[in-house]
């Protein structure tokens, strides 16, 4: 769903609220705006963060908590072109970045690979490609991970990220290009992923 | 751009290798379209994940906003409208001495919960635009901005309650309410604003203002997955802005409080009881429902076997450590009809009334009461309507253009001050019994909601 059309569906917003407007409202903390925020980025926020980390509560607890330091610090967003929705996944980045170091500072880089235990209705290769993308993630640089998420995971066109990325077209079509033959090569023994090529 | 790049940016956008391709190219693109599917597959496994912790994750953030701008401590105060008449001469005469309610609270809610399962804490928090029932203990009255605000704390813990002139405050005794002061219990019926405060419609005090200890406040799990043979007793309500769900809180008889989503149908048949809180409910699930959707029927085995009274057979009753209780059986095809169990003698009850729609006449209906007694009902632009089970689409009830003379009808709310007439604050429409009452005539012009 675009952010325009949900913000042209809101029946508390009087008539058409375009970006900017919006994140001046969420600047003043206005709690509709940042209702509205949420409904319309969490989804993405989530998803971004879902396959940088173990398993689903901690990709929420980082997303929520995402949210949490934007709303936090709502006064120091500035608005000049850049959405709102890059300014929160680069919180989520930054947040996972610290979960990270945590962990591995704890000495339990592992809970990255430990899942939690599948659900019955669950089917075998789901859960091994939700493993192999994170293990296949890991191998990559920081702004492959950031495009590869953005444009197949969040279904992102290029104009789109790099908006959100604040990189050119062509910088993207370039890094999404490294980002999926490094992907490839990490996933080139895969089973699932071989039968998927064909 | 890299020829390359160009490639395979239109093989993403059209799932195939352009016919430029050289054979090596075509290759290397194929293997990376299929890397592209991957991430792309697990990505609806994501949104699936973000949706369903979406509920969760919203009210951790409402909460934690609500936290951030959450005012002062309340000072105590001052006297609250009273009303009257309608506890001590209708309601007694319609629906029975435990109905004969009113009084206060006003819920914008905080509590901490726990994901099912991960151990992590999250809070939960009532959203705007529900419809909230809940019981508790005043703790601080205030006026403000021409209205009485309240604290009432519950078992979900303090909820801010607003107290407009509009609300409906009755006591169970029937005696006047000259003052919502601290100590005193209360049930509140209302809707949750954008300021997280209830905004309390009709609010039922305990006997003639007793005290009582504060409810503990429960810590609360989400019930993302059925457990088996899980029952409780129901602490609080809520009923969704488009009513097609609801929220019930329940004390489980395991010692854990959950926080369990339901359908409109569950909600409905709450709605049907004399009071709602306090009923003893057994959670179930319906195969066709989505992740994370129950339903709620009657917890057998502790309940009471209903037995018919008085001269009308659909009106039954069921002993309580408050008193008697009125519940309409079950229709055939019916889901399970819950029933009342013991309850904190102190709990006071909302008013409900039940029998059928014998006329419209826009926004207010003419109710036929199981007992016998005729009830004016008004629906008001804020009143929920719920529909289900009554072969009525919600729209057409709302437009006016159904036709719900002769339906059965279980009308939640209180009496309106200074005139002696039913606000409706939920409105359950049920199907028609066998025969239409005598005297039922059609609706005249479209009601308001």
């Amino acid at each position: 769903v675009r952010e325009a059309e949900v913000i042209g569906d809101d029946p508390t917003a009087p008539g058409r609220i375009d970006p900017a407007e919006l994140a001046a409202r969420a600047a003043r903390r206005d709690e509709a705006a940042w209702s509205l925020l949420f409904e319309l980025h969490w989804r993405h926020v989530f998803g971004f963060v879902r396959y940088r980390v173990a398993n689903a509560e901690v990709a929420e607890d980082i997303a929520s908590q995402a949210f949490e330091v934007a709303y936090a610090r709502a006064e120091h967003f500035d608005y000049r072109g850049v959405p709102i929705e890059g300014w929160l996944i680069g919180i989520a980045r930054n947040l996972v970045r610290d979960h990270t170091k945590r962990l591995a500072r704890r000495g339990t880089e592992d809970e990255l690979m430990d899942y939690m235990a599948p659900a019955a209705a669950d089917e075998t290769t789901a859960v091994e490609l939700r493993r192999d993308l994170v293990e296949a993630m890991r191998g990559l640089t920081e702004d492959q991970r950031t495009v590869l998420s953005l444009r197949f995971l969040l279904d992102k066109s290029v104009e789109e990220t790099a908006a959100l990325m604040d990189r050119s077209e062509d910088a993207v079509k370039n890094l999404q290009r490294r980002a999926l033959a490094a992907m490839q090569r990490v996933l080139a023994g895969s089973a699932y992923a071989e039968g998927r090529a064909g | 751009m890299d020829r390359f790049d160009d490639l395979l940016n239109r093989a993403l956008e059209t799932g195939e290798v352009p016919i430029e391709a050289m054979p090596a190219e075509r290759e290397q693109l194929l293997a990376m379209l299929a890397s592209a599917s991957l991430i792309r597959s697990a990505g609806d496994d994501a949104r699936a994940e973000a949706s369903e912790a979406m509920p969760v994750a919203r009210a951790r953030f409402e909460r934690f906003r609500a936290a951030e701008v959450a005012p002062g401590p309340v000072a105590i105060s001052r006297p609250v409208r009273r009303r009257s008449w309608f506890a001590g001469v209708l309601a007694p005469r319609f629906i029975g001495p435990a109905a004969a309610v009113a009084a206060v609270i006003v819920v914008a809610v905080v509590a901490g919960t726990q994901l099912f399962g991960s151990g992590a804490g999250t809070a939960l928090a009532l959203s705007p635009g529900e419809y909230v029932q809940a019981s508790g203990v005043v703790t601080a009255t205030e006026d403000r901005d021409g209205a009485t605000q309240l604290v009432v704390a519950s078992a979900l813990g303090d909820i801010p309650v607003s107290i407009a002139e509009s609300t409906s405050i009755a006591s169970e005794s029937g005696a006047p309410i000259a003052k919502l002061k601290p100590g005193i219990r209360v049930t509140v019926g209302g809707f949750v604003g954008d300021d997280r405060r209830l905004a309390a419609q009709s609010v039922a005090v305990a006997g003639a203002g007793d005290s009582g200890p504060k409810p503990a406040r429960l810590t609360l799990r989400e019930l993302k997955e059925l457990r088996p043979r899980l029952a409780g007793r129901v602490v609080v309500f809520t009923l969704a802005p488009d009513g097609s769900r609801g929220r019930v809180f329940v004390e489980g008889e395991d010692g854990r409080a959950y926080q369990v989503t339901v359908d409109a149908g569950s909600v409905q048949r709450l709605l049907e009881l004399t009071q709602a809180l306090g009923a003893r409910v057994e959670v179930v699930r319906d195969g066709t429902f989505a992740p994370g959707l129950f339903s709620l029927a009657l917890a057998g085995s502790a309940s009471p076997t209903p037995t018919p009274v008085s001269a009308d057979p659909s009106v039954v009753t069921t002993p309580s450590a408050a008193g008697t209780h009125t519940a309409t059986p079950p229709t055939a095809g019916a889901t399970p009809t819950l029933t009342p169990l013991p309850r904190p003698a102190t709990d006071p009850a909302l008013l409900t009334f039940r029998g059928v729609v014998t006329a419209r006449d826009g926004n207010v209906l003419t109710v036929r009461g199981n007992g016998g007694g005729v009830a004016t009902v008004v629906i008001r632009p804020a009143t929920r309507i719920l529909v289900a089970g009554s072969g009525l689409a919600l729209e057409a009830v709302v437009r006016g253009e159904a036709n719900v003379v002769g339906h059965q009808v279980s009308v939640t709310g209180g009496a309106e001050p200074g005139a002696r007439r039913i606000v409706a604050d939920v409105i359950a429409l049920g199907p028609k019994p066998q025969q239409a009452p005598a005297g039922a005539t059609t609706p005249r012009e479209p009601a308001q909601r």
